[in-house]
């Protein structure tokens, strides 16, 4: 196979090889969250890395999930976010990161559904920074 | 000579006001450069041109290539350096409109790129470095960020080469040398990669040419400071590339592992560059699989994939036509979890040190084609 059809073959494999997983195995443990979601699609230099941190939100370690917590899954309730729907109907972070609002995070193309629904989970489960 | 010097008072102004390399693949093997470092002083291309660079801009590829028009020397050959000094300098202003699917659509205008360049040479050792503004496209909160606080150097390194030219070594900040290295740095090359904007780490590199080939070993690690920006992960990497006999062709195969507190990376891969004489097509693909476990969690192991395909069409001198397909899926037995992409890029050069990029993309996240989002783009870049 000559290799722009091999490459080519990979990019359909994209949308074709995926689903063997059950997304609700995956593990909410947030320094599993921030490796695979967080770091790499809202820690970038431009947005919520150390050196900027657009609205004074760093989100470069995972040290800084109770920032995240107290102010855009539950605010006014602190770090203790047993059950933030019941505060604010999906939290602040899950409106930006739908766009319910209009005003979507990250800015250059919203997060896969899987990535979504997996954050959901962690919040509905006490969004526990440890 | 007022026009220059009106022109390099605009750039003084821009590198005070707004972070991107600007290294262009499709011109390897379609002119008679053979590899990135003909062209650049950088091993693996982009940023500061040499001599024969600028010779190359202002004639082989501009589309007026003729009297002071074709002059790509620094000022258009209104001064000269002395030998041991190059300077330049990369400027670029972007308007756009961007509806990312979901949420609102925005219109786009920013500075994108300020850099200066500066590399003194010491015989064999030369010193690079480059300093500007580190672009911000946020709108207002753009207004937040004082101008000190955006001034960064992106890269800066110390590079031991002997006459020969046979080979190299390196040390301070740069981009290891890994795959296709674009212009552009939302490219899912440069974006999923660890190769975007402000993401070069701090290592040491050692680069062996043959008459056919080139090989690029880099070992590195984050920078040292928060504000430097963001770097890669403590690692290495390998890039080996090989060209046929009539330099038509180019295959390249590459590794990099990474180690951070919380994760370990690794990845395989393959690059091929293809020149078609006859057709004008000039063709770049690469094929990246990856795997990335997170050693202190309960989380498995996930297995990632990116494809990256381009054919650029070369209408005629100073004008490329290319369309690009990229995917980028960073958990392939997950559902819902890829990024697809296809794209439009029309890049015009009139004539030496200026281009006009017009980029139309069409992208999805988890393949919702209900949603897909839209980025329209007019890059206007003038290099020093």
């Amino acid at each position: 196979m000559q290799p722009p059809l091999l490459a080519t073959c990979a990019v359909a494999a994209l949308a074709a090889v995926t689903g063997c997983v059950d997304a609700s195995e995956r593990s909410t443990d947030y320094a599993y969250l921030h490796a695979a979601i967080i770091e790499p699609s809202c820690a970038t230099a431009n947005c919520h890395s150390a050196m900027t941190a657009q609205q004074g939100l760093d989100l470069s370690t995972p040290a800084t999930c109770d920032d995240l917590v107290a102010n855009y899954v539950c605010p006014g309730a602190g770090a203790d976010c047993a059950n933030p729907f019941g505060i604010d109907v999906h939290g602040l972070l899950i409106n930006r990161l739908r766009a319910t609002d209009g005003l979507l995070m990250p800015q250059d193309g919203p997060l896969p559904e899987s990535d979504i629904q997996l954050i959901e989970t962690w919040i509905e489960e006490g969004a526990s920074c440890e | 000579m007022r026009m220059i010097l009106t022109v390099v008072a605009a750039a003084g102004l821009l590198t005070i006001a707004a972070g991107d390399a600007a290294a262009y693949p499709q011109f390897q093997l379609s002119t008679s450069a053979e590899r990135c470092s003909q062209c650049h002083f950088s091993p693996g291309g982009g940023g500061l041109l040499n001599a024969y660079g600028r010779d190359e801009a202002g004639s082989t590829i501009s589309w007026i290539d003729d009297g002071a028009l074709g002059d790509g020397r620094l000022l258009h050959g209104a001064w000269t350096p002395p030998d041991w000094l190059a300077l330049g300098g990369d400027y670029r202003g972007v308007v756009g409109y961007k509806d990312p699917g979901p949420g609102d659509a925005d219109t786009l205008l920013f500075p994108m790129q300020a850099d200066l360049y500066v590399r003194p040479t010491f015989g064999p050792i030369s010193i690079t470095l480059i300093g500007g503004m580190r672009g911000v496209a946020r709108g207002a909160e753009a207004k937040d960020i004082g101008i000190a606080d955006r001034l960064t150097s992106r890269e800066h390194f110390v590079t031991y080469e002997p006459d020969s030219g046979a080979w190299y070594v390196r040390a301070g900040r740069f981009f290891p040398v890994y795959g296709l290295r674009s212009q552009d740095h939302t490219s899912y090359v440069r974006r999923y990669l660890g190769l975007s904007t402000l993401e070069e780490p701090y290592g040491a590199a050692y680069g062996k040419y043959g008459a056919d080939w080139e090989l690029h070993v880099s070992a590195f690690t984050k920078p040292p400071s928060a504000s430097l920006g963001i770097g890669q992960d403590t690692g290495a990497a390998v890039y080996y590339e090989k060209r046929n006999e009539d330099v038509t062709a180019a295959y390249g195969a590459q590794a990099r592992v990474t180690a951070s507190s919380t994760d370990r990376r690794a990845l395989v891969g393959g690059v091929y560059k293809r020149w078609l004489e006859d057709q004008k097509l000039m063709v770049l693909a690469e094929l990246d699989a990856g795997a990335q476990a997170f050693p202190d969690t309960t989380a498995d192991a996930r297995l990632q994939l990116l494809g990256y395909l381009g054919v650029t069409y070369m209408a005629r001198q100073g004008v490329m036509i290319g369309g690009v397909v990229q995917g980028w899926d960073d958990d392939l037995l997950l559902e819902q979890s890829s990024r697809a992409a296809a794209e439009l890029d029309v890049q015009v050069f009139p004539f030496a040190h200026f281009e006009a990029h017009l980029l139309v993309r069409g992208e999805t996240a988890g393949l919702d084609l209900d949603q897909p989002g839209l980025l329209g783009m007019l890059q206007l870049h003038y290099y020093l």
